[in-house]
């Protein structure tokens, strides 16, 4: 049931307090008021709280209520009990970005001017797609797993720490640079990062699609492994033994 | 009457693994090597203390557990390798308060599980309608969940295993955390569907549930299947025994032994309510021990005397003892 206190208190105040605290950290490491990158970057990283953790502890939460059984016997396919439950978090995470990305700017002024806002749109729809895919990959887990706190939390670290959001890819050693390129996020910040100097249609595109294939990617792992995950966890009874 | 649930030589164990270093598997044998059959529009109970296995043995046939070995078919279908032919036909009752969304109405929760089952708009609407009214929850349809007494819950979670009208309903323990009224209700609904064709495998620790309910019972103990007839043929198993219960007015400990040295009494049990106290003594059917147990009553204030007939209980208890 969605309660407008729990999204501006959860979706917004929240990720917003973490996007300004990033952002003054950035200013005082790269010691530049220029914080335009970070606004852009962590703004994006504001769909962690809903698309990882939402979407992530699906079947955490509904082992909680003790609905996982109910679920798991019914004829629907898992994989559509998530992207059912996940169809409203990707429009609130979409809001959220999308509000991080204005409240940041106009704390740490940034000039939104000669920004293209279709381009813009797109990136946070494609980037959201992505994000989901990636939650609702690691959502599955949660079927054979009560450590799903850890997972998500690990996850989330793992993304602020690789997507580019508040580190250069470009600075990372190579190996991590490969994780970059398989997270959702990296390529549709480094877009909307080409939307405040000199935009390459052809290279914006480009970097959308890989986002947007990254997202296809993690929905077609989810299609394949919630079957196998699901064989493991009736085999090993680790639906309700937490 | 075809037969809906075949099960033979079923297993069911859980291996959990302690230590870091030397890593030691302890086995626990849940269900050992248990058979049995259901046919269509049978109620067919299973009874037995906790840890006995029953709860493990319906999350095998409801598809939720895997057995570790034995055929469990439902439907003519193995619950583990074709699950998906089995689901939509059956469905299950667990007693408790879980397996509900609290922050959403009766009737949003009934609709969002009749969605899982592919229940179009149109149809989920009036069966949720009709299952509500079945079980006396209309009036508090739109109600938060969060605020439903664990009565209501608990004929809520009836209502959810109504909705996809199964074939084959699967109850462990539903009248956990009702009241007499609730109970009866429930008894009612299981009577009904009865009528109405549909199987139902029941657990249950209240055996005049059982008794009044169903047709066959399976007696299980420590994962083993120690008995399987009809109520009427089980009591039978104790047929050479006689009951009599006795309301007396004050605890008389020192007496019981001697009511328990009378020739063919077999027990006394001695049991304190608020009021007063209840003396049952099972005797050898045909042994006169009446007269000698209110001599040995003489001067203790009696309020009441029956003869009555065995129980399943009574069976029940025999059964476990015997085994231990």
């Amino acid at each position: 049931m969605f309660k407008i206190e729990e999204f501006l208190c959860y979706e917004t105040l929240y990720p917003l307090l973490t996007l300004i605290f990033y952002c003054v950290l950035a200013g005082y490491s790269y010691q530049t008021s220029d914080l335009t990158r970070w606004v852009v970057g962590n703004s994006f990283l504001l769909c962690i709280n809903t698309c990882i953790f939402t979407l992530g502890s699906t079947f955490m939460a509904e082992r909680a209520y003790g609905c996982v059984r109910s679920l798991i016997v019914s004829p629907s396919h898992k994989l559509g009990i998530i992207l059912h439950k996940g169809f409203f978090t990707c429009i609130a995470a979409m809001a959220t970005v999308i509000i991080g990305f204005f409240a940041g700017g106009l704390i740490f002024s940034v000039d939104y001017s000669g920004i293209n806002w279709f381009l813009f749109f797109t990136a946070v729809v494609t980037a959201m797609f992505a994000a989901a895919g990636f939650g609702m990959f690691i959502g599955i887990f949660g079927l054979i797993t009560d450590q799903m706190h850890f997972v998500l939390n690990f996850m989330s670290y793992v993304l602020m720490i690789f997507c580019g959001a508040n580190f250069p890819i470009e600075q990372l050693p190579p190996g991590a640079r490969l994780v970059s390129d398989f997270l959702p996020l990296t390529h549709s910040i480094e877009a909307v990062n080409m939307l405040f100097g000199t935009i390459n249609r052809y290279q914006f595109i480009r970097l959308l699609l890989r986002e947007a294939g990254i997202g296809i990617l993690y929905y077609l792992l989810s299609f394949f492994l919630i079957r196998l995950i699901e064989k493991v966890s009736v085999k090993k009874g680790a639906m309700e033994v937490f | 009457m075809d037969c809906v649930i075949d099960v033979q030589d079923l297993h069911r164990e859980f291996v959990t693994s302690k230590g870091w270093v030397h890593r030691k598997k302890e086995r626990v044998k849940a269900v050992d090597g248990i058979s049995f059959q259901v046919k269509r529009g049978e109620v067919f109970g299973l009874l037995g203390q906790n840890g006995a296995g029953k709860t493990t043995t319906i999350k095998m046939l409801i598809t939720l557990l895997a057995p570790t070995k034995g055929k469990c078919e439902v439907l003519g279908f193995d619950t583990f390798s074709q699950e998906k032919k089995i689901r939509n036909r059956i469905n299950f009752i667990f007693g408790g308060e879980l397996g509900l969304y609290r922050r959403l109405s009766a009737r949003d929760n009934l609709k969002y599980f009749a969605c899982l089952y592919h229940i179009g708009q149109e149809e989920a609407d009036s069966r949720t309608a009709r299952i509500l009214e079945l079980v006396g929850l209309s009036e508090k349809a739109d109600i938060l969940v969060e605020t439903f007494s664990k009565g209501m819950i608990q004929r809520l979670q009836i209502a959810r295993g109504l909705l996809n009208d199964p074939e084959i309903l699967f109850m462990d323990e539903p009248t956990v955390g009702l009241d007499p009224l609730g109970a009866r209700m429930l008894r009612d609904i299981i009577r009904t569907l009865k009528e109405e064709g549909k199987t139902i495998l029941l657990t249950t620790h209240y055996m005049y549930e059982a008794d009044e309910l169903c047709d066959r019972i399976a007696i299980l103990n420590h994962g083993k299947l120690v008995a399987i007839d009809t109520p009427a043929n089980l009591k039978k198993l104790a047929e050479e025994e006689e009951v009599i219960e006795i309301r007396l007015e004050y605890p008389m400990e020192n007496k019981v032994k001697e009511i328990e040295m009378i020739q063919g009494v077999k027990q006394a049990v001695l049991q304190q309510d608020e009021k007063d106290c209840l003396l049952t003594v099972k005797y050898s059917a045909g042994a006169e021990i009446i007269e000698a147990v209110m001599e040995i009553l003489k001067g203790t204030k009696v309020h009441s005397f029956s003869n009555r007939e065995i129980t399943l209980e009574d069976v029940y208890i025999k059964m476990l003892e015997g085994l231990s």
